[in-house]
């Protein structure tokens, strides 16, 4: 018990990061045995390699200097994560807007839930009209994905009252600015981060799309040209990478939220 | 603090509306209570025990009547950090240790840090968590928990201490220490106290006064004298004088809060 109680937040979140990968084994099994069918089992049925490709075709074109893949991650990575960073600070300020003047929340919120039945890949074409056809418009796409994510989360977390804590923090005469950094702001931390993953997975997805209107970089652009010209091991090597780049943004927040909201275990 | 602080109750009444119906929580409700005696408050559900003491901590305001806490109303012995509350849950912060959940009404008053650092570490030893002072409230069992929530309304030292069912939460065993506990703690303060609980038991082995309060609408009815000598420990809880003593207050409460009539018809 004395053990337990000297852990400090450092080491414990350590030791949170080290129960899921003793899961990963059996998930990890699973995933080489399908690489070993599609670099095997495919060629041997007899499936041309325009319409699946062997894994090892894939690694060999992702890694061809002459493609510039890295490049080209590059450009989705840094639409989607500034997309994703005004995103976010948006969805949280407006959030922080709405729990101190309920009014304006009143007047945006209703409009905040209609405009999610907008389409925002229709919205794409026109974002490029507006913004021209550089990495702008579809770094707007990913904020625009982003953004109701977190506003809702962020919203819910400031807003949960717990009735007997503001008695407390009322009986020591706390203001409003007391209020919101020693109460809300703690207490809002695991609903911005739930908030903040669901934002950062659309935020790279919103950047492909937006890519695939008339782009001229990008992952989304490297997938319509490669199925255009039937190089299918390139748009196989750029689905990877954009899956890859969901996943390390999703793992970095992961990581930043153990660190961060220590005092909760996330489900 | 400069001395025991008394509070004066006026012909106070708070009413409130839950859904179309208006509640009466409190109607007319006076007393007088000296400086430094400790009080317990009983009654059955709904009888606006947690009303009365929001109301002296001016969480709720009056209706009607008046309050005052050493010459000063609600709000005012509020700024002036006269009051302090402790409730049933321990309502600590999760992010925050021990020792700084106990600093949170300090710093809220802009202590400086060493001055808080001083009076969070004498508060921690006083309760006996000085060894947990860095651990988070999950490391804490419930009854470690309500001993940093109990530091934490010391800590600043108010005249006046409202607990609300400070240990109902939690098992007979630890309920009992921490009763014993604090008694010792209030005896080296000259704190006023005023402690809601549903034991007689516990009401009888705390208090100096007990109030009786009727529900519907909430008023007091009775107002016993607890007589038992002090310092109290908790051999007294065995003695023949204590037992008497919860039998009187069994016996008021009855004759104000009766029983259903067939209670106790297995043994007559």
């Amino acid at each position: 018990m004395d053990n337990a109680l000297s852990r400090t937040p450092l080491t414990q979140w350590l030791r949170g990061l080290g129960e899921p990968l003793q899961s990963f084994g059996a998930a990890a099994l699973v995933f080489l045995l399908c690489l070993a069918m599609l670099q095997w089992g495919v060629p041997a049925l007899g499936i041309p390699a325009y319409i699946l490709p062997t894994p090892s075709q894939v690694l060999s074109r992702a890694l061809d200097p002459e493609r510039r893949l890295a490049y080209h991650v590059g450009i989705t990575a840094l639409e989607g994560i500034s997309g994703f960073v005004v995103g976010s600070l948006g969805g949280f300020l407006l959030a922080v807007l709405f729990v101190h003047a309920r009014p304006l929340e009143a007047a945006l919120y209703p409009w905040a839930v209609v405009s999610q039945t907008v389409p925002i890949v229709a919205l794409a074409p026109l974002l490029v009209l507006w913004f021209g056809n550089g990495l702008l418009p579809r770094a707007a796409i990913a904020a625009l994905f982003t953004f109701f994510p977190v506003l809702v989360n962020s919203t819910r977390g400031l807003r949960l009252d717990d009735q007997a804590t503001l008695d407390l923090l009322h009986s020591y005469g706390a203001n409003r600015r007391q209020l919101f950094w020693t109460l809300r702001v703690p207490q809002c931390l695991p609903f911005l981060f739930t908030g903040l993953k669901i934002g950062a997975t659309l935020a790279i997805i919103g950047a492909i799309v937006g890519e695939f209107a008339g782009a001229a970089a990008g992952l989304g652009y490297l997938i319509t040209v490669s199925t255009y010209y039937l190089e299918t091991d390139l748009t196989f090597a750029a689905v990877s990478a954009a899956s890859l780049l969901g996943i390390g943004l999703y793992v970095i927040l992961l990581a930043l939220e153990r660190w961060l909201v220590f005092w909760q275990r996330p489900s | 603090m400069s001395g025991p602080v008394a509070i004066t109750i006026d012909g106070l009444t708070v009413r409130y509306r839950a859904g179309a119906a208006p509640v009466v929580a409190l109607q007319d409700l006076s007393c007088q209570i000296a400086g430094g005696t400790f009080i317990a408050l009983v009654g059955p559900s709904g009888c606006g025990k947690s009303t009365l003491l929001r109301a002296l901590g001016g969480l709720v305001a009056p209706t009607a009547g008046r309050i005052a806490i050493g010459g000063a109303n609600p709000d005012d012995a509020r700024a002036a950090r006269l009051v302090s509350f402790v409730f049933q849950q321990p309502v600590l912060l999760p992010w925050c240790t021990a020792r700084q959940n106990i600093e949170l009404p300090l710093r809220l008053f802009g202590w400086s840090a060493p001055r808080r650092h001083a009076a969070a570490a004498q508060f921690l030893d006083l309760v006996g968590l000085a060894r947990f002072a860095d651990s988070y409230p999950s490391q804490l069992s419930g009854g470690m928990q309500q001993r940093v929530a109990l530091a934490r309304a010391l800590v600043f030292e108010p005249a006046v201490l409202l607990l609300d069912e400070p240990f109902g939460a939690l098992d007979e065993i630890t309920r009992e220490r921490l009763n014993v506990e604090l008694l010792r703690i209030w005896s080296a303060t000259q704190a006023t106290v005023l402690f809601v609980t549903h034991s007689l038991a516990e009401a009888a082995f705390l208090a100096d006064r007990v109030l009786f309060l009727a529900r519907e609408p909430g008023r007091l009815v009775a107002d016993v004298p607890i007589t038992l000598p002090r310092p109290r420990t908790a051999a007294l809880l065995e003695h023949d004088d204590f037992l008497h003593t919860v039998a009187g207050l069994r016996r008021q409460l009855n004759r104000h809060d009766p029983p259903p009539p067939q209670a106790g018809g297995r043994h007559g």
